[in-house]
């Protein structure tokens, strides 16, 4: 990396305002945001700040000079990303493109979103006024994972001092938003925009969900996967018994049919699926180990075989 | 997405009053929690850029917004020019033409 001062194109006995003075001039010409058709300016812009960081700082500056530091300072820049990269990344478009109202549509019901070209079209653009659009307020909520199976009522207080009365439909799931109609932020004409609520499931440590299924892992004795058994099981609905078969194997799924998350507008709930896990026995002490070793002598075994189960 | 005191932390100049400010003025728009704002990465490089302004670069609380607007102006203008341009690569070779040469026309008249 340059000199600082070279880089910010001042003396070496520069006074600190000639080298704000100097900074500021040249990050207007290069800031990327202000200039977002100039892919060269990011680079130079960084080198700005790099130097800016150093001699900016009187007291950075004197160890720079006595040589303590280098110029690239004593700290890493962190990884910086600049908004222009984001500016059309934002799925929910909080930011600009605001005067395009949701529903809004041109004579063909089309959604026209670009106003600039309505207004271009239209004529001149002669009797517009200025009017701030209703705005659009978003807002994230958590739940945990049976609220989002069976579904509930939140009242949540938001950091504007506003309570909302949220509806959480059974089976939500991960990641849905929820539009509350008129929740928002007024404009000016006093029509309040629209709440949307982004719904995070925290996960659970004995179910996970895949659609309308729930997916749980039951592990069994070795006795009980030989002989089958009569097990209790969790489900989203509190425990039942299920018949572990004669005979199970390590990793067969057992299926409790209607025990899943709503299917919603199709109707009717999913299904749970019970994977069982065969324990290996606790305390096996000599007497298991020589039965075992007498039986695997008439029933030879290599689970490492391809094919094998 | 962070919480308002993580981002205080990674920008140590921010300050809260100012931070509050931004948000009531629509410069920022994060998230709303539970437990408070929360910032995802567009906000983040946002914040960066309104830090770069005001602390870095002098902009003062009264211009900060419009600059902002403007940037977000810019931005959309440049957004719906994409939309034009692909519009206009869609059309036939001749139209195409037309456009240019009807758009290099514009360009002399002004400058006479």
């Amino acid at each position: 990396m340059a000199n600082p001062y070279e880089t910010l194109d001042v003396a070496p006995n520069a006074s600190q305002e000639d080298i704000r003075k100097a900074y500021r001039k040249a990050a207007k010409e290069t800031h990327p945001d202000l200039n977002p058709g100039k892919p060269e300016a990011e680079e130079r812009f960084k080198e700005l700040n790099a130097a800016y960081d150093i001699v900016g700082d009187a007291d950075k500056r004197k160890r720079y000079d006595a040589g303590e530091i280098d110029e690239t300072g004593t700290e890493r820049q962190p990884e910086r990303h600049f908004y222009r990269e984001y500016a059309d990344a934002d799925p929910n478009r909080r930011y600009g493109r605001r005067e395009a109202q949701a529903g809004q549509r041109d004579h063909e019901g089309a959604d026209f979103d670009y106003d600039i070209f309505a207004d271009l079209f239209r004529g001149h653009g002669e009797g517009a006024t200025f009017r701030v659009p209703p705005r659009d307020v978003r807002y994230a909520l958590e739940i945990n994972f049976l609220d989002a199976v069976h579904g509930t009522r939140k009242a949540v207080a938001m950091p504007d001092g506003k309570t909302l009365d949220i509806t959480i439909p059974a089976g939500i799931s991960d990641g849905q938003v929820l539009r509350l109609k008129e929740q928002g932020l007024p404009g000016s004409d006093g029509k309040p925009g629209d709440a949307y609520v982004e719904i995070s499931v925290q996960p659970h440590a004995g179910f996970k969900r895949e659609g309308s299924d729930i997916l749980s892992k039951l592990p069994v004795s070795l006795g009980e996967a030989l002989n089958g058994a009569s097990v209790r099981v969790e489900t989203v609905d509190g425990p039942v018994d299920v018949k572990v078969p004669k005979g199970a194997k390590e990793g067969t799924k057992l299926r409790l049919r209607g025990k899943g998350v709503s299917r919603g507008q199709a109707g009717g709930r999913g299904d749970q699926f019970v994977e069982i896990h065969i324990a290996p026995p606790e305390g096996a002490d000599e007497a298991l180990a020589q039965f075992m070793a007498d039986w695997e002598k008439t029933h030879p075994q290599n689970p490492r075989r391809k094919g094998a189960a | 997405m962070i919480r308002e005191h993580e981002l205080i932390a990674q920008y140590t100049y921010l300050e809260r009053e100012v931070l509050l400010t931004w948000i009531e003025e629509g410069v920022l728009a994060p998230y709303r929690g539970e437990e408070g704002y929360l910032f995802d990465r567009v906000d983040e490089s946002r914040v960066a850029l309104a830090c770069d302004l005001h602390y870095r670069m002098g902009l003062d609380h009264a211009s900060l917004p419009v600059i902002m607007s403007l940037i977000d102006q810019l931005h959309d203008a440049r957004h719906h020019l994409r939309a034009l341009a692909r519009a206009v690569a869609e059309q036939p070779e001749a139209v195409q033409q037309e456009i240019i040469r009807r758009m290099a026309k514009d360009r002399t008249s002004q400058r006479e």
